[in-house]
Protein backbone atom coordinates (compact mmCIF):
# COMPACT_ATOMS: atom_id res chain seq x y z
CA UNK A 1 0.00 0.00 0.00
CA UNK A 2 1.27 3.47 -0.91
CA UNK A 3 1.52 5.99 1.87
CA UNK A 4 -0.82 8.95 1.37
CA UNK A 5 -1.22 12.19 3.28
CA UNK A 6 -3.96 14.54 4.46
CA UNK A 7 -3.72 17.94 2.72
CA UNK A 8 -3.04 20.97 4.89
CA UNK A 9 -5.58 23.74 5.21
CA UNK A 10 -4.77 27.34 6.06
CA UNK A 11 -6.72 29.51 8.46
CA UNK A 12 -6.07 33.25 8.52
CA UNK A 13 -7.37 35.21 11.49
CA UNK A 14 -8.71 38.70 10.91
CA UNK A 15 -5.99 39.96 13.26
CA UNK A 16 -3.39 38.70 10.78
CA UNK A 17 -4.70 40.96 8.03
CA UNK A 18 -5.06 43.88 10.44
CA UNK A 19 -1.42 43.56 11.40
CA UNK A 20 -0.40 43.14 7.77
CA UNK A 21 -2.22 46.37 6.85
CA UNK A 22 -0.41 48.23 9.61
CA UNK A 23 2.98 46.85 8.60
CA UNK A 24 2.34 47.59 4.93
CA UNK A 25 1.61 51.23 5.78
CA UNK A 26 4.31 51.74 8.41
CA UNK A 27 7.25 49.58 7.47
CA UNK A 28 6.99 47.39 4.34
CA UNK A 29 5.60 50.20 2.19
CA UNK A 30 6.52 49.30 -1.41
CA UNK A 31 8.94 46.54 -0.42
CA UNK A 32 7.93 43.35 -2.24
CA UNK A 33 10.55 41.02 -0.76
CA UNK A 34 9.60 37.96 1.32
CA UNK A 35 9.20 38.64 5.04
CA UNK A 36 9.66 36.06 7.77
CA UNK A 37 6.56 35.04 9.68
CA UNK A 38 5.42 32.08 11.78
CA UNK A 39 2.32 29.92 11.82
CA UNK A 40 0.65 27.85 14.51
CA UNK A 41 -0.32 24.19 14.19
CA UNK A 42 -2.67 22.85 16.84
CA UNK A 43 -1.68 19.40 18.03
CA UNK A 44 -3.65 19.03 21.26
CA UNK A 45 -7.01 20.31 20.08
CA UNK A 46 -7.53 18.68 16.68
CA UNK A 47 -11.11 18.05 15.57
CA UNK A 48 -12.15 14.55 14.48
CA UNK A 49 -11.99 13.96 10.74
CA UNK A 50 -10.67 17.42 9.79
CA UNK A 51 -7.57 18.10 7.73
CA UNK A 52 -4.45 19.41 9.45
CA UNK A 53 -4.44 23.19 9.72
CA UNK A 54 -1.93 26.01 9.80
CA UNK A 55 -3.18 29.21 11.43
CA UNK A 56 -1.71 32.67 11.02
CA UNK A 57 -2.63 35.47 13.42
CA UNK A 58 -1.29 38.87 14.45
CA UNK A 59 1.49 37.33 16.50
CA UNK A 60 2.70 35.57 13.33
CA UNK A 61 4.68 38.73 12.55
CA UNK A 62 6.38 38.82 15.96
CA UNK A 63 9.71 37.20 16.71
CA UNK A 64 9.02 34.99 19.68
CA UNK A 65 5.54 35.71 20.92
CA UNK A 66 3.77 33.38 18.51
CA UNK A 67 2.61 30.35 20.44
CA UNK A 68 3.39 31.82 23.86
CA UNK A 69 -0.29 32.13 24.76
CA UNK A 70 -1.04 28.46 24.24
CA UNK A 71 -0.87 25.83 26.96
CA UNK A 72 2.27 23.81 27.21
CA UNK A 73 2.56 21.30 24.39
CA UNK A 74 -0.65 22.38 22.66
CA UNK A 75 0.87 23.66 19.42
CA UNK A 76 3.78 23.58 17.00
CA UNK A 77 5.15 26.88 15.71
CA UNK A 78 6.42 26.68 12.14
CA UNK A 79 8.39 29.15 10.03
CA UNK A 80 7.12 30.79 6.87
CA UNK A 81 7.38 33.78 4.55
CA UNK A 82 4.94 36.30 3.22
CA UNK A 83 5.51 38.05 -0.08
CA UNK A 84 3.24 41.05 -0.40
CA UNK A 85 2.68 42.53 -3.85
CA UNK A 86 1.87 46.18 -4.47
CA UNK A 87 -0.68 45.63 -7.22
CA UNK A 88 -3.05 42.88 -8.25
CA UNK A 89 -1.23 42.82 -11.61
CA UNK A 90 2.08 42.02 -9.88
CA UNK A 91 0.32 39.26 -7.99
CA UNK A 92 -1.13 37.92 -11.23
CA UNK A 93 2.08 38.19 -13.19
CA UNK A 94 4.11 36.13 -10.71
CA UNK A 95 5.05 32.78 -12.26
CA UNK A 96 3.43 30.56 -9.62
CA UNK A 97 5.01 27.32 -10.87
CA UNK A 98 8.44 28.91 -10.78
CA UNK A 99 7.84 30.40 -7.34
CA UNK A 100 6.94 26.98 -5.94
CA UNK A 101 9.89 25.26 -7.63
CA UNK A 102 12.24 27.81 -6.10
CA UNK A 103 10.75 27.28 -2.64
CA UNK A 104 11.12 23.53 -3.18
CA UNK A 105 14.75 23.70 -4.20
CA UNK A 106 15.53 25.99 -1.25
CA UNK A 107 14.01 23.33 0.97
CA UNK A 108 16.05 20.62 -0.72
CA UNK A 109 19.18 22.66 -0.07
CA UNK A 110 18.29 22.91 3.63
CA UNK A 111 17.91 19.12 3.69
CA UNK A 112 21.24 18.58 1.99
CA UNK A 113 23.32 21.08 3.96
CA UNK A 114 21.96 19.79 7.28
CA UNK A 115 20.10 22.93 8.37
CA UNK A 116 16.80 21.05 8.30
CA UNK A 117 18.31 18.39 10.56
CA UNK A 118 19.39 20.96 13.12
CA UNK A 119 16.03 22.76 12.88
CA UNK A 120 13.46 20.22 11.65
CA UNK A 121 10.63 22.76 11.87
CA UNK A 122 12.01 24.05 8.54
CA UNK A 123 10.52 20.89 7.01
CA UNK A 124 7.06 22.32 7.71
CA UNK A 125 7.73 25.81 6.38
CA UNK A 126 5.12 27.64 4.30
CA UNK A 127 4.84 30.55 1.86
CA UNK A 128 2.11 33.14 1.43
CA UNK A 129 1.73 35.42 -1.55
CA UNK A 130 -0.62 38.32 -0.99
CA UNK A 131 -2.10 41.47 -2.41
CA UNK A 132 -3.70 43.81 0.12
CA UNK A 133 -6.26 46.29 -1.17
CA UNK A 134 -6.15 48.59 1.83
CA UNK A 135 -8.82 50.98 0.58
CA UNK A 136 -11.42 48.25 0.31
CA UNK A 137 -10.09 46.02 3.11
CA UNK A 138 -9.76 43.15 0.67
CA UNK A 139 -6.92 40.65 0.78
CA UNK A 140 -6.05 38.22 -1.99
CA UNK A 141 -3.80 35.55 -0.56
CA UNK A 142 -2.48 32.14 -1.47
CA UNK A 143 -0.72 29.66 0.78
CA UNK A 144 1.86 27.16 -0.38
CA UNK A 145 3.20 24.29 1.73
CA UNK A 146 6.19 23.34 -0.43
CA UNK A 147 6.49 19.58 -0.41
CA UNK A 148 9.06 17.31 -2.01
CA UNK A 149 7.74 13.87 -2.89
CA UNK A 150 9.38 10.54 -2.20
CA UNK A 151 7.76 7.19 -2.67
CA UNK A 152 7.12 4.93 0.34
CA UNK A 153 5.28 1.64 0.72
CA UNK A 154 3.48 0.87 3.98
CA UNK A 155 4.66 -2.57 5.11
CA UNK A 156 2.62 -2.62 8.26
CA UNK A 157 0.64 -0.44 10.64
CA UNK A 158 0.26 -1.02 14.35
CA UNK A 159 -1.43 0.88 17.15
CA UNK A 160 0.74 2.39 19.88
CA UNK A 161 -0.93 1.27 23.08
CA UNK A 162 0.79 3.71 25.35
CA UNK A 163 2.94 6.69 24.43
CA UNK A 164 6.13 6.61 26.46
CA UNK A 165 6.86 9.18 29.15
CA UNK A 166 9.94 10.34 27.28
CA UNK A 167 7.99 11.14 24.13
CA UNK A 168 5.24 12.91 26.07
CA UNK A 169 7.84 15.07 27.81
CA UNK A 170 9.48 15.79 24.47
CA UNK A 171 6.24 17.02 22.90
CA UNK A 172 5.47 19.09 25.97
CA UNK A 173 8.74 20.76 26.67
CA UNK A 174 11.22 20.63 23.79
CA UNK A 175 11.45 23.87 21.85
CA UNK A 176 9.38 24.48 18.75
CA UNK A 177 12.23 23.82 16.33
CA UNK A 178 12.64 20.24 17.59
CA UNK A 179 9.16 19.36 18.80
CA UNK A 180 7.55 17.86 15.69
CA UNK A 181 10.32 15.60 14.36
CA UNK A 182 12.71 13.47 16.37
CA UNK A 183 14.60 10.19 16.61
CA UNK A 184 13.54 7.34 18.84
CA UNK A 185 16.50 5.50 20.32
CA UNK A 186 16.25 2.96 23.13
CA UNK A 187 12.64 3.99 23.65
CA UNK A 188 13.45 7.64 24.28
CA UNK A 189 13.00 10.72 22.11
CA UNK A 190 16.20 12.42 20.95
CA UNK A 191 17.07 15.37 18.75
CA UNK A 192 17.13 14.73 15.00
CA UNK A 193 20.71 16.04 14.93
CA UNK A 194 21.81 12.58 16.02
CA UNK A 195 21.26 11.49 12.41
CA UNK A 196 24.58 13.07 11.53
CA UNK A 197 26.58 10.94 13.94
CA UNK A 198 25.19 7.64 12.59
CA UNK A 199 27.55 5.48 10.52
CA UNK A 200 27.12 6.16 6.82
CA UNK A 201 26.07 2.62 6.03
CA UNK A 202 22.95 2.86 8.23
CA UNK A 203 19.84 2.39 6.10
CA UNK A 204 17.12 1.94 8.68
CA UNK A 205 15.93 4.28 11.39
CA UNK A 206 13.19 4.78 13.99
CA UNK A 207 11.70 8.28 14.14
CA UNK A 208 8.80 10.12 15.75
CA UNK A 209 6.45 12.61 14.10
CA UNK A 210 3.83 14.72 15.89
CA UNK A 211 0.69 14.70 13.79
CA UNK A 212 -1.90 17.46 13.60
CA UNK A 213 -4.88 15.54 12.25
CA UNK A 214 -6.92 12.54 13.33
CA UNK A 215 -7.74 11.07 9.91
CA UNK A 216 -7.20 7.28 10.03
CA UNK A 217 -4.02 6.13 8.27
CA UNK A 218 -3.47 9.49 6.58
CA UNK A 219 -0.97 11.57 8.50
CA UNK A 220 -0.54 15.27 7.78
CA UNK A 221 1.19 16.22 4.52
CA UNK A 222 3.91 17.69 6.76
CA UNK A 223 5.26 14.16 7.15
CA UNK A 224 6.19 14.02 3.47
CA UNK A 225 9.18 16.36 3.72
CA UNK A 226 10.44 14.48 6.76
CA UNK A 227 10.43 11.23 4.77
CA UNK A 228 12.06 12.91 1.79
CA UNK A 229 14.82 14.14 4.07
CA UNK A 230 15.36 10.59 5.30
CA UNK A 231 15.39 9.19 1.77
CA UNK A 232 17.84 11.91 0.71
CA UNK A 233 20.08 10.80 3.59
CA UNK A 234 20.07 7.26 2.26
CA UNK A 235 17.56 5.59 4.55
CA UNK A 236 15.60 2.77 2.92
CA UNK A 237 13.54 1.43 5.82
CA UNK A 238 11.89 3.79 8.24
CA UNK A 239 9.81 3.04 11.32
CA UNK A 240 7.82 6.16 12.07
CA UNK A 241 5.71 6.64 15.17
CA UNK A 242 2.82 8.96 14.39
CA UNK A 243 1.86 10.76 17.61
CA UNK A 244 -1.65 12.08 17.94
CA UNK A 245 -2.27 13.80 21.24
CA UNK A 246 -6.06 13.72 21.04
CA UNK A 247 -6.40 10.44 19.14
CA UNK A 248 -4.78 7.06 18.87
CA UNK A 249 -1.12 7.04 17.88
CA UNK A 250 0.30 4.42 15.53
CA UNK A 251 3.49 3.07 14.02
CA UNK A 252 4.15 2.81 10.29
CA UNK A 253 6.78 0.45 8.89
CA UNK A 254 7.83 2.06 5.62
CA UNK A 255 10.05 0.97 2.79
CA UNK A 256 11.41 3.39 0.25
CA UNK A 257 10.64 2.51 -3.34
CA UNK A 258 12.92 3.98 -5.94
CA UNK A 259 10.70 4.50 -8.94
CA UNK A 260 13.41 6.14 -11.00
CA UNK A 261 11.58 9.41 -11.60
CA UNK A 262 12.72 12.65 -10.10
CA UNK A 263 10.82 13.94 -7.09
CA UNK A 264 7.89 16.31 -7.59
CA UNK A 265 7.41 19.61 -5.85
CA UNK A 266 3.84 20.44 -4.93
CA UNK A 267 2.10 22.47 -2.27
CA UNK A 268 -0.15 25.29 -3.51
CA UNK A 269 -3.26 25.17 -1.41
CA UNK A 270 -6.49 24.58 -3.31
CA UNK A 271 -9.62 26.65 -2.80
CA UNK A 272 -12.85 25.23 -1.42
CA UNK A 273 -13.78 24.56 -5.05
CA UNK A 274 -10.73 22.34 -5.41
CA UNK A 275 -9.08 24.83 -7.76
CA UNK A 276 -5.53 26.12 -7.84
CA UNK A 277 -6.13 29.74 -7.03
CA UNK A 278 -5.91 32.35 -4.28
CA UNK A 279 -8.48 33.05 -1.60
CA UNK A 280 -10.12 36.35 -0.94
CA UNK A 281 -10.70 37.73 2.53
CA UNK A 282 -13.14 40.62 2.43
CA UNK A 283 -12.76 42.19 5.84
CA UNK A 284 -14.62 45.40 5.13
CA UNK A 285 -17.38 44.30 7.48
CA UNK A 286 -14.90 43.34 10.18
CA UNK A 287 -12.40 46.19 10.18
CA UNK A 288 -13.82 49.06 8.16
CA UNK A 289 -14.64 51.53 10.94
CA UNK A 290 -17.64 52.94 9.07
CA UNK A 291 -19.24 49.55 8.62
CA UNK A 292 -18.49 48.53 12.19
CA UNK A 293 -20.32 51.59 13.46
CA UNK A 294 -23.37 50.72 11.33
CA UNK A 295 -23.54 47.18 12.65
CA UNK A 296 -23.25 47.93 16.32
CA UNK A 297 -26.25 50.25 16.48
CA UNK B 1 -20.07 50.55 19.35
CA UNK B 2 -21.12 52.76 22.23
CA UNK B 3 -22.88 50.05 24.09
CA UNK B 4 -19.93 47.81 23.63
CA UNK B 5 -17.57 50.45 25.02
CA UNK B 6 -19.85 50.98 27.96
CA UNK B 7 -19.91 47.26 28.60
CA UNK B 8 -16.16 46.92 28.51
CA UNK B 9 -15.95 49.78 31.03
CA UNK B 10 -18.40 48.00 33.22
CA UNK B 11 -16.39 44.81 32.92
CA UNK B 12 -13.34 46.81 33.88
CA UNK B 13 -14.91 48.58 36.84
CA UNK B 14 -16.76 45.67 38.40
CA UNK B 15 -14.53 43.92 40.88
CA UNK B 16 -14.49 40.13 40.97
CA UNK B 17 -16.39 38.60 43.88
CA UNK B 18 -15.11 35.42 45.38
CA UNK B 19 -17.97 33.90 47.42
CA UNK B 20 -19.47 30.74 45.96
CA UNK B 21 -23.20 30.89 45.28
CA UNK B 22 -23.56 28.87 42.11
CA UNK B 23 -26.33 26.52 43.18
CA UNK B 24 -28.54 29.37 44.48
CA UNK B 25 -27.83 32.04 41.87
CA UNK B 26 -26.35 30.31 38.82
CA UNK B 27 -23.33 32.61 39.13
CA UNK B 28 -19.72 31.54 39.65
CA UNK B 29 -16.56 33.12 41.02
CA UNK B 30 -13.30 33.41 39.03
CA UNK B 31 -11.86 30.53 41.10
CA UNK B 32 -14.85 28.38 40.20
CA UNK B 33 -14.44 29.39 36.55
CA UNK B 34 -10.87 28.06 36.65
CA UNK B 35 -12.01 24.90 38.43
CA UNK B 36 -14.77 24.32 35.89
CA UNK B 37 -12.37 25.10 33.03
CA UNK B 38 -9.86 22.56 34.31
CA UNK B 39 -12.58 19.95 34.39
CA UNK B 40 -13.79 20.85 30.90
CA UNK B 41 -10.29 20.63 29.38
CA UNK B 42 -9.76 17.33 31.19
CA UNK B 43 -13.02 15.80 29.98
CA UNK B 44 -12.89 17.34 26.50
CA UNK B 45 -9.31 17.81 25.33
CA UNK B 46 -10.54 19.80 22.31
CA UNK B 47 -11.02 22.60 24.85
CA UNK B 48 -7.79 24.28 25.88
CA UNK B 49 -6.78 27.10 28.20
CA UNK B 50 -5.26 30.13 26.55
CA UNK B 51 -3.29 33.07 27.89
CA UNK B 52 -4.02 36.65 26.82
CA UNK B 53 -1.71 39.32 25.36
CA UNK B 54 -0.02 41.32 28.15
CA UNK B 55 -2.29 44.34 27.72
CA UNK B 56 -5.41 42.20 28.09
CA UNK B 57 -4.43 40.10 31.09
CA UNK B 58 -6.80 39.95 34.04
CA UNK B 59 -5.03 39.60 37.34
CA UNK B 60 -7.73 37.58 39.11
CA UNK B 61 -7.15 34.67 36.72
CA UNK B 62 -3.90 32.69 36.31
CA UNK B 63 -1.83 34.10 33.39
CA UNK B 64 -2.03 30.85 31.45
CA UNK B 65 -5.76 30.41 32.13
CA UNK B 66 -7.35 33.62 30.90
CA UNK B 67 -9.83 32.16 28.45
CA UNK B 68 -10.96 28.77 27.16
CA UNK B 69 -10.86 27.96 23.47
CA UNK B 70 -11.81 25.21 21.07
CA UNK B 71 -10.85 25.71 17.46
CA UNK B 72 -12.21 24.83 14.06
CA UNK B 73 -15.48 23.40 15.26
CA UNK B 74 -17.30 22.40 12.07
CA UNK B 75 -20.70 23.75 11.15
CA UNK B 76 -22.38 22.16 8.16
CA UNK B 77 -25.90 23.57 8.47
CA UNK B 78 -27.02 27.15 9.09
CA UNK B 79 -29.22 27.74 12.14
CA UNK B 80 -32.28 28.59 10.00
CA UNK B 81 -32.06 25.39 8.01
CA UNK B 82 -31.40 23.41 11.15
CA UNK B 83 -34.48 24.77 12.88
CA UNK B 84 -36.69 24.10 9.90
CA UNK B 85 -35.62 20.52 9.70
CA UNK B 86 -36.54 20.15 13.34
CA UNK B 87 -39.91 21.86 12.98
CA UNK B 88 -41.06 19.51 10.24
CA UNK B 89 -41.16 16.63 12.64
CA UNK B 90 -42.80 18.45 15.50
CA UNK B 91 -46.32 17.61 16.57
CA UNK B 92 -48.54 19.73 18.76
CA UNK B 93 -50.55 18.45 21.71
CA UNK B 94 -53.41 17.19 19.57
CA UNK B 95 -51.15 15.28 17.26
CA UNK B 96 -51.22 17.85 14.42
CA UNK B 97 -47.97 18.30 12.64
CA UNK B 98 -46.94 21.93 12.56
CA UNK B 99 -46.10 23.08 9.06
CA UNK B 100 -44.66 26.52 9.69
CA UNK B 101 -42.12 27.64 7.11
CA UNK B 102 -40.07 24.58 6.23
CA UNK B 103 -38.81 26.36 3.11
CA UNK B 104 -37.78 29.66 4.59
CA UNK B 105 -34.27 28.46 5.21
CA UNK B 106 -33.59 27.71 1.58
CA UNK B 107 -33.44 31.40 0.68
CA UNK B 108 -30.66 32.30 3.07
CA UNK B 109 -28.02 30.77 0.87
CA UNK B 110 -29.08 32.21 -2.47
CA UNK B 111 -29.08 35.83 -1.33
CA UNK B 112 -25.43 35.59 -0.49
CA UNK B 113 -24.52 34.07 -3.79
CA UNK B 114 -25.64 37.03 -5.87
CA UNK B 115 -23.82 39.49 -3.63
CA UNK B 116 -20.63 37.53 -3.99
CA UNK B 117 -20.94 37.07 -7.73
CA UNK B 118 -18.56 39.87 -8.67
CA UNK B 119 -16.02 38.72 -6.11
CA UNK B 120 -16.14 35.23 -7.53
CA UNK B 121 -15.45 36.52 -11.04
CA UNK B 122 -12.59 38.58 -9.69
CA UNK B 123 -11.03 35.62 -7.95
CA UNK B 124 -11.72 33.17 -10.78
CA UNK B 125 -9.59 35.41 -12.92
CA UNK B 126 -6.62 34.54 -10.71
CA UNK B 127 -6.88 30.76 -10.97
CA UNK B 128 -3.70 29.22 -12.31
CA UNK B 129 -3.99 25.56 -13.20
CA UNK B 130 -0.36 25.35 -14.22
CA UNK B 131 0.91 26.38 -10.80
CA UNK B 132 2.08 22.86 -10.00
CA UNK B 133 2.28 19.27 -11.21
CA UNK B 134 -0.45 16.86 -10.23
CA UNK B 135 -0.34 16.06 -6.58
CA UNK B 136 -1.13 12.42 -5.94
CA UNK B 137 -2.75 13.23 -2.60
CA UNK B 138 -5.26 15.76 -3.87
CA UNK B 139 -7.02 13.75 -6.54
CA UNK B 140 -10.16 13.23 -4.53
CA UNK B 141 -10.88 16.71 -3.35
CA UNK B 142 -14.22 16.84 -1.61
CA UNK B 143 -16.02 20.10 -2.12
CA UNK B 144 -17.89 21.36 0.91
CA UNK B 145 -18.32 25.01 0.12
CA UNK B 146 -21.08 25.39 2.73
CA UNK B 147 -18.94 24.16 5.55
CA UNK B 148 -17.85 26.66 8.16
CA UNK B 149 -15.52 26.52 11.11
CA UNK B 150 -15.80 28.27 14.45
CA UNK B 151 -13.31 29.15 17.12
CA UNK B 152 -15.30 29.26 20.36
CA UNK B 153 -13.99 31.21 23.33
CA UNK B 154 -15.31 31.18 26.89
CA UNK B 155 -14.35 34.26 28.86
CA UNK B 156 -15.31 35.20 32.43
CA UNK B 157 -17.65 38.15 32.81
CA UNK B 158 -17.11 40.00 36.07
CA UNK B 159 -20.18 42.18 35.50
CA UNK B 160 -22.50 39.18 35.40
CA UNK B 161 -20.32 36.63 37.24
CA UNK B 162 -20.91 34.02 34.53
CA UNK B 163 -18.95 32.61 31.59
CA UNK B 164 -19.44 34.45 28.34
CA UNK B 165 -19.18 32.90 24.89
CA UNK B 166 -17.46 34.59 21.93
CA UNK B 167 -17.56 33.11 18.42
CA UNK B 168 -15.11 33.67 15.57
CA UNK B 169 -16.15 32.09 12.28
CA UNK B 170 -14.32 31.02 9.12
CA UNK B 171 -15.69 29.87 5.79
CA UNK B 172 -14.62 26.64 4.11
CA UNK B 173 -11.54 28.47 2.77
CA UNK B 174 -10.37 29.34 6.27
CA UNK B 175 -11.18 33.00 5.61
CA UNK B 176 -12.87 35.10 8.34
CA UNK B 177 -16.67 35.40 8.21
CA UNK B 178 -18.41 38.74 8.56
CA UNK B 179 -20.60 39.30 11.65
CA UNK B 180 -23.64 39.16 9.36
CA UNK B 181 -22.61 35.69 8.18
CA UNK B 182 -21.93 34.56 11.73
CA UNK B 183 -25.43 35.64 12.73
CA UNK B 184 -26.76 32.97 10.36
CA UNK B 185 -25.46 30.41 12.83
CA UNK B 186 -27.34 31.85 15.79
CA UNK B 187 -30.77 30.45 16.53
CA UNK B 188 -33.55 32.84 15.56
CA UNK B 189 -34.81 33.08 19.14
CA UNK B 190 -31.58 34.69 20.24
CA UNK B 191 -30.40 36.45 17.08
CA UNK B 192 -32.00 39.83 17.63
CA UNK B 193 -32.01 39.86 21.39
CA UNK B 194 -28.94 38.61 23.13
CA UNK B 195 -26.26 38.36 20.49
CA UNK B 196 -23.98 41.33 19.87
CA UNK B 197 -20.95 42.17 17.73
CA UNK B 198 -17.93 42.71 19.96
CA UNK B 199 -14.20 43.10 19.78
CA UNK B 200 -12.79 40.14 21.70
CA UNK B 201 -11.50 41.53 25.01
CA UNK B 202 -8.78 38.85 25.16
CA UNK B 203 -7.45 39.06 21.58
CA UNK B 204 -5.96 41.78 19.41
CA UNK B 205 -8.17 43.15 16.64
CA UNK B 206 -10.63 40.31 16.44
CA UNK B 207 -14.30 40.96 15.83
CA UNK B 208 -16.58 38.33 17.28
CA UNK B 209 -20.24 37.72 17.83
CA UNK B 210 -20.95 37.20 21.49
CA UNK B 211 -23.87 35.81 23.39
CA UNK B 212 -24.71 38.48 25.91
CA UNK B 213 -24.56 37.12 29.46
CA UNK B 214 -27.39 39.16 31.00
CA UNK B 215 -29.69 36.11 31.24
CA UNK B 216 -27.05 33.42 31.72
CA UNK B 217 -27.31 33.23 35.53
CA UNK B 218 -31.07 32.73 35.44
CA UNK B 219 -30.84 30.09 32.72
CA UNK B 220 -27.98 28.33 34.46
CA UNK B 221 -29.91 28.28 37.73
CA UNK B 222 -32.82 26.56 36.02
CA UNK B 223 -30.53 24.07 34.29
CA UNK B 224 -28.62 23.30 37.48
CA UNK B 225 -31.85 22.74 39.38
CA UNK B 226 -33.12 20.52 36.61
CA UNK B 227 -29.90 18.53 36.66
CA UNK B 228 -30.16 18.25 40.42
CA UNK B 229 -33.71 16.92 40.39
CA UNK B 230 -32.78 14.53 37.58
CA UNK B 231 -29.91 13.33 39.73
CA UNK B 232 -32.22 13.03 42.72
CA UNK B 233 -34.68 10.95 40.71
CA UNK B 234 -31.89 8.73 39.46
CA UNK B 235 -30.67 8.26 42.98
CA UNK B 236 -34.15 7.37 44.25
CA UNK B 237 -34.52 4.86 41.46
CA UNK B 238 -31.18 3.31 42.31
CA UNK B 239 -32.10 3.19 45.96
CA UNK B 240 -35.35 1.51 45.12
CA UNK B 241 -33.54 -1.06 42.99
CA UNK B 242 -31.06 -1.64 45.74
CA UNK B 243 -33.94 -2.12 48.14
CA UNK B 244 -35.52 -4.71 45.88
CA UNK B 245 -32.25 -6.53 45.55
CA UNK B 246 -31.76 -6.46 49.26
CA UNK B 247 -35.07 -8.15 49.84
CA UNK B 248 -33.94 -11.01 47.64
CA UNK B 249 -30.46 -11.33 49.08
CA UNK B 250 -31.10 -11.60 52.77
CA UNK B 251 -27.63 -12.68 53.78
CA UNK B 252 -25.45 -10.07 52.03
CA UNK B 253 -24.08 -7.01 53.82
CA UNK B 254 -27.34 -5.24 53.31
CA UNK B 255 -28.00 -3.93 56.77
CA UNK B 256 -25.36 -1.25 56.35
CA UNK B 257 -26.83 -0.24 53.04
CA UNK B 258 -30.25 0.27 54.51
CA UNK B 259 -28.88 2.57 57.12
CA UNK B 260 -27.10 4.62 54.49
CA UNK B 261 -30.20 4.87 52.41
CA UNK B 262 -32.11 6.52 55.18
CA UNK B 263 -29.31 9.02 55.43
CA UNK B 264 -29.70 10.36 51.89
CA UNK B 265 -29.25 13.96 52.91
CA UNK B 266 -29.62 17.24 51.07
CA UNK B 267 -25.84 17.42 51.02
CA UNK B 268 -25.63 14.31 48.95
CA UNK B 269 -27.95 15.55 46.28
CA UNK B 270 -26.27 18.92 46.01
CA UNK B 271 -22.87 17.38 45.68
CA UNK B 272 -24.21 15.49 42.65
CA UNK B 273 -23.97 18.70 40.64
CA UNK B 274 -20.49 19.99 41.33
CA UNK B 275 -19.31 23.44 40.38
CA UNK B 276 -16.62 22.01 38.12
CA UNK B 277 -19.39 20.61 35.91
CA UNK B 278 -20.77 24.11 35.45
CA UNK B 279 -19.21 24.72 32.03
CA UNK B 280 -20.49 21.44 30.66
CA UNK B 281 -24.03 22.49 31.57
CA UNK B 282 -23.24 25.91 30.11
CA UNK B 283 -22.21 24.35 26.79
CA UNK B 284 -25.45 22.41 26.60
CA UNK B 285 -27.26 25.73 26.91
CA UNK B 286 -25.03 27.30 24.23
CA UNK B 287 -25.94 24.46 21.90
CA UNK B 288 -29.52 25.70 21.85
CA UNK B 289 -28.25 29.13 20.78
CA UNK B 290 -25.96 27.80 18.05
CA UNK B 291 -27.62 24.55 16.94
CA UNK B 292 -25.53 24.11 13.78
CA UNK B 293 -22.10 24.33 15.44
CA UNK B 294 -21.10 20.82 16.25
CA UNK B 295 -18.93 21.15 19.31
CA UNK B 296 -18.65 18.13 21.51
CA UNK B 297 -21.27 18.63 24.21
CA UNK B 298 -22.39 15.03 24.19
CA UNK B 299 -20.96 13.83 27.46
CA UNK B 300 -23.28 13.38 30.38
CA UNK B 301 -21.87 15.51 33.14
CA UNK B 302 -23.16 13.28 35.92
Amino acid sequence: MDLTFSPIQSFADASFFQKLSKLKLDSFKLDETAKKITGVVNIASTPQGENPAVTVEDSSFGDESCGSLYSQGAVLVIPGHITNFNTIEDFKRLDKAQFLKKAGSRLQELMENGDAIEDPSLLSSFEIICFADLKKFKFFYWFAFPSISSHWIVKSTSVIQEVSESVRDWVKSSDYAQRGHFIIKDGTAQALEQLISLPESTTSIHVGFVDSCLIPNKPSKHLQNFLSLLSLRGFKRVTVDIYRISGSSFTLELEHEDNGGSSKITGWERTNQGKLGPKLADLSALIDPVKLAEQSV
Amino acid sequence: MLRSTFNSWREYLTPAYHTSTFSQTGEITPEEFVQAGDYLTYKFPTWQWLGAPASKQRDFLPTDKQVLVTRRVPSLVRANDYENVAIEEEEDADGWTTTSGPHAGATSGTKQVSAQQSEIEEIDDLIDNTAEDDDDDEQEYTIQANKRFYDLYIHYSTAYRVPRMYLVGFDSNGTPLTPEQMFEDISEDYRDKTVTIEKAPFLNDTTTVSIHPCRHAAVMKVLINRAMSAARLKKEKQDLLKGVKNIGLADSEDTDDWEQLDDTSVDDVQSVVRVDQYLIIFLKFITSVTPGIEHDYTMDAF
